[in-house]
């Protein structure tokens, strides 16, 4: 694939933040094993069919939405502000098990997904549905590189593994500023990427708890919304913003709830230790959101074909 | 909430967050104002969880695990315990 001129890397875009090849880039493959590869069919036990393990799309006026309805709903709001509908070719990055990359080429046409993770679990679950349109690949975002651009690209729940504790805000700047001038270069011109992803709100990463550090999501961190503000710019518009923590929170509940209630299998496939954890996990995850330290961002981004910052 | 022991009063429960506040936190008795809030005591996220843990297995009972910060006192979360047993009944 040719590089635009507004990725050769010999012309800045901007002066800061800066552009170099050394910036951190991404979560370990051990890393996000250790997270989701504790097996599949634990995490079948309390996710809703689609197998989704991001935030839901609720309806907020009606309190027995159920937790599949709202998943599939956040699926449709995805794919609808990506422009992915009846595409060509969509990138995924953060395949999970597959429930967008399905929901692509089932029900809104799109001809061809390459989807990208780092679990070896998901690799072989999604391989599994045997289906041409969809190419899964345990690949680091930053190692892509396609042969053809892309109509549309849909993120959700993978930019939280990008940057990873103890990096200074220039270098988390510095690695989603990658992020983004990879996504630039991946793009048709005139295309739009739908992104979803925690934020910090009103905290910052040092009030995360070594359980969270340590535990849950090792060489994770999360960005603040001015960081992606500043990382996209001159690359991206942003079309659409949505904060919704409430969904998190509601998300994170139903989830917990759903473990309870299958609690003995749970520990009959992983053990008690690290049921005990999830349910310590979760039940961190509805405080957080319910208190605001973090949000739920949901941002729609046009590509800005003829950056002015070149 | 579906409650295991109805006879639990709000007295019971104001008692039990004291008794559990002072061996978790290492702190006097008389260091516990029923009104004041869960943070004033550096009550944080991880010991809220815990600590609501604990409750469920006291009472019987699944909580939701925001319920300390919805009702974040000693004197708003035993009122809202009680009167949600007692709608159950």
């Amino acid at each position: 694939m040719q590089k635009s001129p507004a990725l050769n890397p010999n012309v800045s875009l901007l002066e800061e933040p800066q552009k170099s090849s050394t910036h951190y880039q991404g979560t370990s493959t051990q890393a996000i094993q250790h997270h989701y590869d504790v097996g599949n069919e634990f995490y079948q036990l309390w996710l809703d069919p689609t197998l989704c393990y991001t935030s839901a799309l609720w309806d907020e006026n009606d309190s027995n939405d159920s937790l599949e309805t709202a998943q599939l709903r956040k699926l449709d709001y995805a794919i609808a502000q990506a422009k992915a509908e009846a595409a060509e070719s969509v990138l995924e990055i953060g395949s999970g098990w597959g429930g967008m990359a399905k929901r692509l080429v089932e029900v809104h046409d799109v001809k061809q997904v390459t989807t990208l993770t780092l679990s070896q679990a998901q690799v072989e679950w999604v391989r599994s549905f045997n289906n041409p349109q969809i190419d899964i690949r345990l690949q680091n975002w930053y190692d892509h590189d396609p042969a053809q651009t892309y109509n549309a690209i849909i993120v959700i729940g993978a930019l939280e593994a990008f940057a990873k504790m103890g990096l200074s805000e220039a270098e988390k700047i510095g690695s989603y500023r990658d992020f983004f001038e990879k996504c630039h270069h991946w793009l048709k011109p005139g295309s739009q990427m739908y992104l979803q992803t925690i934020i910090y709100e009103n905290a910052t990463s040092e009030v995360v708890s070594q359980f969270m550090r340590e535990e849950i999501f090792p060489e994770s961190d999360l960005p603040h919304l001015s960081d992606l503000m500043k990382a996209s710019k001159g690359l991206f518009e942003i079309v659409r913003l949505r904060n919704d923590r409430q969904h998190y929170e509601r998300t994170s509940k139903q989830w917990l709830k759903n473990l309870k209630a299958n609690r003995d299998k749970a520990i009959e496939l992983v053990g008690e230790k690290i049921v005990s954890r999830y349910e310590k996990y979760l039940s961190l995850c509805a405080i957080v959101f319910y208190t605001g330290t973090s949000n739920l961002s949901r941002i729609t981004l046009r590509r800005i074909d003829r950056p002015y910052f070149r | 909430m579906q409650d295991n022991k109805s006879k639990i009063t709000e007295r019971d429960i104001q008692d039990w967050f004291k008794t559990r506040l002072v061996e978790l936190l290492e702190i006097e008795p008389n260091d516990i104002d029923i009104k004041l809030p869960f943070d004033s005591y550096n009550l944080d996220s991880n010991m809220a969880v815990g600590l609501t843990s604990d409750l469920e297995d006291w009472l019987g009972t699944d909580l939701e695990p925001t319920v300390l910060y919805e009702h974040p006192t000693i004197e708003k979360i035993s009122r809202y315990l009680t009167a949600a047993s007692q709608e159950k009944e």
